[in-house]
């Protein structure tokens, strides 16, 4: 059964922004909220931040109905779910009062994250069959992650439906849970959080302290635990923390869900977290400030990592769990404490909570973006290993008993799944058939390896049987350095001879997020800009020395060969026999943005976050980037407003904030596909190829010249930037830039409307990011970007 | 030998704002709407005797493009004979427009004259539908003329010390002296309401809907705004600037006619002169401080018609922006009561090409009402003009 049509019961934060799920899908989607707010609800869609919609114009599969006088146009919906406030007597009154007006063959469900499914439906009477839980993380559109609970009521494929409509056409990430408190990802996420609260206490480490110990440097997300806490409320927290209190009395760790009295302060002063612009953490006079529990102030952050502590952090994370419990430092000891107690937290419960190890794992992964879930770090330990120390330091913590014969929790078998006392195998739903390189967890065998055509330590170009080649990055953030290019260019030949088509694809998020800024700015400090023989072992030195912090250099190129070797290889991106696409997901920028620009094709998550932001760094697109989008520009009977907007675009820095803003922007184009499911962007990527393979592809014209605004349009662009600048609104070195992009994107101060061709714009691009590149405001604005992660202003 | 120029109608539309009332109005409608006005009220004329049209318009171009005097002229059913002729002094236009007509009856060439000015801002943006910049203005340091009006009032406001607080001051009061002017009824003379037809298609009936309503009022005065409000408003123009959209006129709609007569057709007509125009003088200004253009014009009308500054006892005095306006009062020491006594544009709106024919007939109604003897209306240009025209109340 196709759904289509959706009510949601409940516009609240979560019923709006539920209701913007499916009505970013294309899905018809009723919003019910009371009658003197329904217009204001509908309203509200549009203001959520981050923003729930993908595209303004999608708020229009929306429409505002009221609980009052509405309730009969529930019979059009085949897909009910309610989301009012969390509490069970409302909930079932709701449920009690829409019932007499559902389609018999309707889908139920309620979205509660702490609630009991089967509490809240049990006088659906017949419907009870077609009800379910369900578990959206906050915010649904970003958060991929989606627990689907049944009852024991529940037929059993509405699960099996719903995984397949959630997976495919909302593009979430789904997991079954059991009816328990929290359900799988907040009973063993918020008792993290509760361990970090515990064991902080106990060793007297600060809020940032902790943070700085559970983010990036564990492998979690940079907000950690309590930026975290602030990000998704205190309230809320509290909330979570006092369910589990109440419920979970006969847990053995019951003791930590104990509410803290400092939280209880902060919520006694309103100080809820983000929401309230003060929580933990509090910016005051543009600097981050913590929560103090003694004095109740807000001091200025003052944490300090022990370098032991951060040294072992840097090791495999094989080695994590004996080397930090043999360092006796505060730190060590958290972090250990932290582990140990999660890691046995989730061994214990995963009988009754969840089906398999893997179902907590990905739970973590998809709700809580850890990078390495806790069964995942601790077979990489060892399992009986770590036990045994386990036990050492808590001789009568409790295990299940299961866990005395379990070497391994992920074989090539699968996960262990202590209900079954076997590895179960992945879910073999149709949906997955799209997923063609299915992430797996550590240690788990990976999902299709393809054959390698050739591999270095960037890229890695392989293929499937299909005649179809892949070109994938390895680099951090899949930026593109030398030897991206060089084996681009190398990629391309190859395809051209051996394959019918090729690919450039991530098997993991960002597609690309630029150029490798340290060569640029390396190959500048070195005097490597446009001659080779600046470049002198003394001056290597003597950077080095002052840059302690960016890695080491060699093999480095004149720039100027660089830019010219990136522009040769795009363009050969566009215009080589074979047609290529490029599969994007997340980040496309700088030079991302131009890589994808010059392929055939593109097919886009949904979620994709493109532009050219060069300026940010003191320069401008110079592969190819200014050209492509004044070439699309030149396809407008008026060029000018078209080209306005492109330089505005290129000129701010702006980034699409989803594949449907990238339309509006240029960026796509109509015949791009853009996806859903992340996961089943290679499936698709592999389908336009053998489209385009199957219209007997055919490059355009690579002589084919095309107009440009000139000398018009320059000035046009020019008025716009002296107001700017005379407003102040833009800096003296912005301005400077800016007037370079205008200079390629109307192709020089020519007569309006004149016809060029490729080179002519390159060139110009090329000629001014040299020029640049040599200034001290530029060199200063890379930096800053490698150093800091955020552009300077200069 | 030049011969007298009397004023025997100064008419207007309602100033609506941009997007508003009139925002689906065509303005060669508004202003064939007004010229037939100008017929209806002066039956004895004989239409065939009216020599030229004369518009002003700033952005003469789409709906208001092709010579919109001749158009709306013909919309108006003048007669064939009645020619038509489109200017642009940006926003002089429709003082020009009147200027021009006036000096044809004063050469002794044409006994009846009509010029008015006309602008939809609604319809037609600032600097029109396809701006097109000459790239010598950035090579050869002509810079002011890239300048946007809203940059070169901070320019204004560096220049001559003009700080926040008067300006938002001033801006308050114009529109509390619009208010009181509408609460005493003193627009009723000057504006003809104008029967705004809609035709949408309705979603609901799915058929065609046809609307209409009687605009007779100005649309952007607001008459809830406060000191408080206005302080409160975020700089448009400089990061750390004072000009805001509250302190700067509003984009507006309207279209403004006077009809101008000989002494010879005074008689022929029996017609009744509301005013006599007495000189005209424009002067050029660094385009980067636009706004202070009247300080120029001023003094040069005044001189030419052998006046002096304390005998023009009513001043309209176009508010582009509060920083200007206060630059321009200040410079010449004009006293603040004899300025804009009904409000300004930044209360009552500013259709560019439209607002020295608008703003004529508010002073020509006015001085009559207060038996003020002279008057004078008077603005700044665009890319560094000022303009200021003198009339004598009869």
């Amino acid at each position: 059964m196709k759904i289509s049509h959706v009510g949601i019961l409940g516009s609240g934060v979560m019923g709006a922004q539920i209701a913007a799920v499916f009505a970013n899908a294309n899905i018809p989607t009723l919003l019910f909220g009371k009658e003197a707010h329904v217009e204001d609800n509908l309203n509200n869609i549009s203001s959520f931040k981050p923003k729930a919609l993908t595209h303004p114009d999608q708020q229009s599969w929306i429409t505002a109905a009221s609980f009052e006088n509405d309730l009969n146009q529930l019979s059009s919906c085949d897909f009910v779910i309610e989301a009012i406030i969390e509490d069970v007597d409302a909930k079932q009154d709701l449920f009690a009062k829409i019932l007499p007006y559902l389609s018999t063959n309707v889908i139920l469900a309620t979205n509660t994250s702490s609630l009991s499914v089967d509490q809240i439906g049990k006088n659906l009477g017949d419907f009870q069959s077609q009800f379910c839980g369900i578990h959206f993380f906050n915010p649904p559109r970003y958060m991929s992650l989606v627990e689907l609970i049944s009852t024991e009521k529940t037929k059993p494929d509405l699960l099996n439906q719903l995984e397949g409509f959630f997976t495919s056409e909302l593009g979430k990430n789904i997991l079954y849970a059991n009816d328990e408190p929290g359900f799988v990802a907040n009973r063993i996420g918020v008792f993290s959080i509760a361990a970090c609260i515990h064991h902080a206490d106990r060793l007297a480490l600060d809020f940032d302290t902790v943070d700085a110990l559970t983010g990036t440097k564990l492998k979690r997300p940079k907000s950690a635990t309590f930026r975290t806490a602030d990000l998704v409320g205190l309230d809320i927290l509290k909330h979570v923390f006092d369910q589990f209190d109440q419920v979970l009395s006969d847990d053995p760790w019951h003791a930590y869900f104990k509410t803290p009295q400092w939280l209880e302060n902060l919520l006694k002063q309103h100080a809820l977290g983000e929401k309230t612009k003060a929580g933990i953490y509090k910016k005051e006079d543009g600097e981050i400030r913590v929560y103090q529990t003694e004095s109740q102030n807000y001091n200025k952050a003052n944490y300090e990592i022990e370098a032991s502590v951060k040294s072992i952090l840097k090791t495999d994370i094989s080695c994590w769990i004996t080397a930090l419990r043999s360092n006796q430092h505060p730190q060590s000891q958290f972090l250990y404490s932290v582990i140990k107690d999660t890691c046995l937290y989730g061994a214990y419960h995963l009988q009754t909570i969840a089906h398999s190890a893997r179902d907590i794992d990905w739970a973590l992964h998809w709700g809580f973006g850890w990078e390495v879930g806790i069964f995942e770090l601790w077979q990489a330990n060892g399992v009986q290993a770590s036990l045994a120390l386990f036990l050492q330091d808590d001789a009568d913590v409790s295990i299940p008993n299961w866990i005395n014969g379990v070497t391994d929790f992920y074989t090539d078998k699968g996960a262990y799944s202590p209900s079954e006392d076997d590895y179960t195998p992945y879910s073999k739903h149709a949906v997955y058939d799209r997923q063609l390189h299915r992430p797996t967890l550590i240690g788990e065998s990976k999902h299709g390896q393809g054959v390698t055509i050739f591999e270095n330590d960037s890229v890695k170009f392989f293929h499937e049987n299909d005649g179809i080649a892949i070109f994938s990055l390895k680099t951090k953030l899949h930026t593109l350095n030398l030897e991206v290019i060089d084996s681009l260019k190398q990629a391309i030949a190859i395809s051209e001879q051996e394959f019918k088509a090729m690919i450039i694809w991530q098997d993991s998020t960002p597609f690309c997020a630029g150029a490798n800024l340290y060569e640029i700015v390396a190959g500048a400090k070195l005097g490597m800009i446009d001659h080779q023989n600046l470049y002198t072992k003394f001056k290597k030195k003597a950077w080095q020395l002052l840059k302690p912090k960016l890695p080491n250099i060699d093999n480095l190129k004149p720039i100027n060969e660089v830019i010219e070797l990136l522009q040769r290889v795009l363009m050969s991106l566009k215009y080589s026999k074979i047609p290529i696409v490029a599969a994007v997901e997340g980040m496309a920028l700088g030079g991302g943005c131009e890589m994808m620009l010059h392929c055939d094709r593109r097919v886009v998550h949904a979620e994709s976050y493109i532009g050219l932001v060069e300026i940010g760094v003191g320069l401008l697109p110079a592969g190819g980037g200014c050209k492509e989008m004044a070439r699309r520009a030149a396809k407008h009977k008026d060029l000018f407003p078209t080209l306005a907007q492109y330089f505005e675009q290129i000129g701010l820095a702006k980034v699409s904030e989803s594949a449907q803003l990238a339309v509006d922007m240029g960026y796509l184009d109509q015949q791009d596909v853009i996806v859903v499911q992340r996961l089943e962007l290679l499936y698709f990527a592999k389908q336009q190829a053998q489209i385009m393979i199957d219209e007997q592809y055919r490059p355009e014209d690579a002589s084919q010249t095309f107009k440009v605004g000139g000398a018009t349009a320059k000035a046009n662009i020019l008025a716009q930037l002296t107001n700017m600048r005379t407003g102040d609104f833009i800096s003296e070195h912005d301005d400077f830039i800016a007037r370079k992009i205008a200079d390629v994107l109307c192709g020089g101060e020519v007569d309006a409307n004149t016809e060029v061709e490729n080179q002519y714009l390159l060139d110009l691009e090329k000629n001014h990011f040299i020029e640049l590149l040599k200034l001290e405001k530029t060199q200063d604005r890379i930096e800053h970007m490698l150093i800091k992660h955020k552009p300077l202003r200069n | 030998m030049s011969q007298a120029v009397y004023i025997v109608s100064s008419i207007r539309t309602p100033v609506g704002k941009a997007g508003g009332v009139f925002k689906n109005v065509r303005p060669d409608d508004l202003l064939g709407f007004v010229l037939k006005s100008l017929l209806v009220d002066n039956p004895s004329v004989d239409p065939s005797m009216i020599d030229d049209v004369i518009i002003g318009c700033a952005m003469p171009e789409a709906e208001q493009g092709l010579n919109v005097a001749r158009i709306s002229s013909l919309l108006a059913n003048y007669p064939y004979s009645v020619s038509g002729v489109t200017v642009n002094r940006f926003c002089a236009s429709g003082l020009q427009s009147i200027a021009y007509a006036a000096d044809r009856i004063r050469l002794g060439e044409a006994e009846v004259m009509v010029a008015g000015g006309v602008e939809s801002m609604s319809m037609i943006p600032m600097m029109g539908h396809h701006p097109a910049f000459n790239i010598k203005v950035f090579n050869e340091d002509n810079i002011g003329i890239a300048y946007g009006m809203g940059t070169t009032a901070e320019q204004v406001v560096k220049k001559y010390k003009i700080d926040r607080d008067s300006q938002d001051q001033f801006a308050f009061d114009s529109h509390q002296k619009a208010i009181n002017a509408i609460n005493e009824g003193y627009f009723k003379d000057e504006i003809k309401p104008y029967k705004v037809i809609s035709k949408t298609y309705d979603l609901k009936i799915k058929n065609i809907l046809e609307k209409s309503s009687l605009v007779s009022q100005d649309e952007g005065i607001r008459f809830d705004t406060s000191a408080k409000q206005l302080s409160n408003l975020k700089a448009a123009f400089h990061i750390n600037g004072s000009v805001t959209a509250g302190n700067s006129s509003q984009m507006s709609d309207g279209a403004g006619a006077v009809m101008l007569c000989s002494e010879k057709a005074l008689k022929l007509f029996d017609l009744t002169p509301m005013a006599r125009f007495v000189g005209y003088a424009v002067s050029g200004v660094d385009p980067k401080i636009m706004g202070i253009g009247p300080v120029l014009a001023i003094p040069k009308v005044l001189t030419q018609c052998g006046l002096k500054q304390h005998e023009i006892g009513h001043i309209e005095l176009n508010e582009a922006f509060a920083a200007q306006s206060l630059a321009v009062i200040q410079e010449l020491g004009l006293d603040p009561k004899a300025v804009n006594p009904l409000g300004g544009a930044i209360a009552l709106g500013h259709p560019l090409g439209a607002t020295g024919s608008i703003r004529t007939a508010t002073l020509l109604h006015h001085l009559k009402r207060t038996n003020t003897h002279y008057g004078m209306v008077t603005m700044c240009v665009g890319s560094g003009m000022g303009a200021a025209g003198i009339f004598e109340a009869l």
